[in-house]
């Protein structure tokens, strides 16, 4: 007998174009399947993406970061420097990105929604919202989808709320729609008008799926923890059927940023012994993690210090090694709790034997999905039993899902160029050329 | 074919057809542990080991390279390549030759032995060394100089733009 799914959000797919170097559409298909109503993600919770260097796998990562972003923090795209960075980083020839995601929601009744979205690079140069709908049906494939908004140019052409829910909605969104997610800006008319109304339930699950998409570059963001705990205390007052699991969202995803809000401070103090004990399975000699705490109005500039019994070491003066460690104590952590995670170049500065013992382990008991860029081979051996679990990322962008290939195994399929798209024609004698030509 | 020799034909891979940029396609060299030994045993394995590995993306194609030698004035010579010639006929496998040898066709003149490596290194690292006719390479019979490397590669890299650099250019 299967074990139901247990997490409340799971990533089917997400389709993405005109970021980076990504110039045409690629698909990431996370289940590959139609979802039954003993729908059952188990086997495919975690994904390793291959390719060359300078392919676009950290593109795939950067798109997912400003799709959260975007949906999350309200002023992301009237930000000066989100603006800049985006200009930079939408497709120059394309001048337009775009991202679509199936996933399922388990808040309640199962759904799935199908999220999209598209920035354009206008005349001026600033970056606008040209679409961005939300769709959702229930958990089969005969049932038809239902449009939740569509937003073209600026405009709600399809609206599924009603009287005054949609006169509020209207009202909220009118001017707004060109730089601002229509998602967050409903929820925000929705609530507090009626207390639970379908509508309101509905965005809340979207909106909070965007939460539990993490990305994880070897950086802290905190002005999207700040804006995500502004959102959730909101949508918990407004829906109180739901008030339980958002709690449970709340603790799980509360980062490890530098900057703690007070009434979090304990579930951090919590998570930091977890840190510790984490550690010390690379570490023994660790005794303990101190956190070293200063007020700064409702929050607590934290600083975490590594006590070795005879010294103590900051940890910004942590080995290389240890601070990636730490790093990706956030990212499993956030993920063996239901999170999505994807984390960027999974590998620098870790050595391969503890990187493949923690996918193994997400892989037999972590809860949410991990979606990782990786040059490390290693982890292959742990995926390649699963399905969808490797895909390699081709120059041309293309993606192309690892399938078995005789006794091959995918790192040596990959390290002979026998991958489609990636034949590694590059010969030892071609240095030859840059080192000891044209003198 | 060994290593040193696969140098100057990779010359013609890199500036002519550009490889390096063709995704669909995918090299693999099996070198020769010495003359006469393309029939060998762990030879014939080893083509047969890289055609089944990439049989999941297409089809491979085979294509084995010889020096003429000196098949005009050595009995011997001319037996030797019309065997390998037929070996390749038979297997349904390309077959490029080189003019008495490789060096002759790349270099103008043959090389010592002792100095293959290094006249290989030399060729290959540097543009100015390399002046190789395109034509030379597209012969049809055999001839001092010749070959009909670029007449075979063509079927398979042919319809693309080829790069106007380097060895090849058209003088």
């Amino acid at each position: 007998m299967k074990k139901p799914m247990d997490n409340i959000f799971y990533l089917l797919n997400m389709s993405l174009s005109g970021i980076k170097n990504i110039e045409k559409e690629i698909k990431i298909d996370f289940f590959g399947k139609s979802v039954s109503k003993d729908f059952n993600p188990e086997k495919y919770k975690i994904k390793g993406i291959y390719g060359e260097n300078g392919v676009g796998k950290s593109a795939i990562v950067t798109a997912v970061d400003i799709v959260k972003k975007f949906v999350v923090m309200d002023n992301y795209l009237r930000d000066y420097q989100s603006q800049l960075l985006l200009r930079e980083l939408i497709n120059k020839n394309t001048r337009k990105f775009t991202f679509k995601c199936e996933f399922v929601s388990r808040i309640g009744a199962m759904f799935i929604y199908t999220y999209e979205l598209c920035f354009i690079i206008g005349d001026d140069d600033e970056i606008y919202v040209s679409h961005e709908s939300l769709k959702y049906r229930q958990n089969s494939s005969k049932n038809k989808t239902a449009t939740i908004f569509n937003n073209d140019d600026g405009k709600l052409t399809v609206l599924i709320a009603e009287g005054i829910e949609r006169e509020a909605i209207l009202d909220k969104t009118r001017n707004l729609l060109g730089k601002q997610s229509a998602l967050s800006l409903m929820i925000d008319a929705v609530i507090g008008d009626e207390k639970n109304s379908e509508l309101l339930i509905l965005l809340t699950c979207a909106m909070v799926f965007f939460f539990m998409l993490t990305t994880h570059f070897d950086r802290e963001d905190i002005h999207e923890e700040y804006y995500r705990h502004i959102k959730l205390s909101n949508l918990k007052k407004d829906t109180p059927s739901i008030e339980k699991v958002l709690e449970e969202i709340e603790t799980t995803i509360t980062s490890g940023s530098k900057r703690i809000a007070k009434e979090f401070y304990a579930e951090y103090e919590k998570k930091v012994k977890k840190l510790e004990a984490f550690i010390k399975l690379f570490k023994p000699e660790l005794q303990r993690i101190e956190i070293d705490k200063k007020e700064s109005k409702e929050f607590f500039e934290c600083r975490l210090v590594m006590d070795y019994g005879s010294y103590r070491v900051d940890k910004e003066f942590e080995s290389t090694g240890i601070k990636k460690l730490m790093s990706l104590f956030d990212a499993m952590l956030l993920a063996s709790k239901g999170s999505i995670v994807f984390i960027d170049e999974i590998d620098s500065n870790i050595n391969d034997v503890y990187l493949c013992r923690l996918l193994e382990y997400f892989k037999y008991y972590g809860k949410g999905q991990i979606c990782f860029t990786s040059h490390n081979l290693d982890p292959m051996t742990v995926l390649k039993e699963n399905s969808k679990s490797i895909d390699f990322l081709t120059s041309d962008n293309k993606i192309v899902p690892w399938v078995k290939n005789g006794h091959y195994t995918p790192d040596n399929s990959f390290r002979n160029g026998l991958i489609a798209g990636m034949p590694f024609n590059i010969d030892s004698t071609d240095f030859i050329r840059v080192f000891e030509g044209e003198k | 074919m060994s290593k040193t020799d696969y140098m100057y034909i990779r010359t013609i891979l890199l500036d002519y057809y550009n490889v390096l940029a063709r995704k669909d396609v995918r090299l693999t060299s099996i070198f020769m542990a010495g003359k006469g030994k393309y029939d060998q045993p762990k030879v014939l394995k080893d083509v047969n080991k890289a055609i089944n590995a990439y049989k999941v993306n297409g089809d491979t194609y085979v294509i084995y390279c010889f020096d003429t030698d000196k098949y005009d004035s050595s009995p011997e010579d001319a037996k030797i390549i019309r065997t390998e010639e037929q070996f390749c006929k038979d297997k349904g496998y390309d077959f490029v030759w080189f003019c008495h040898d490789v060096e002759e066709v790349f270099l103008g003149h043959s090389v010592e032995n002792s100095e293959k490596t290094d006249a290989a290194k030399k060729y290959f690292a540097n543009s100015k060394n390399r002046k190789v006719k395109a034509d030379n390479l597209k012969a049809k019979v055999y001839g001092k100089g010749k070959s009909n490397l670029i007449s075979v590669l063509d079927k398979y890299f042919g319809g693309k733009e080829k790069a106007d650099i380097g060895c090849c250019k058209e003088e």
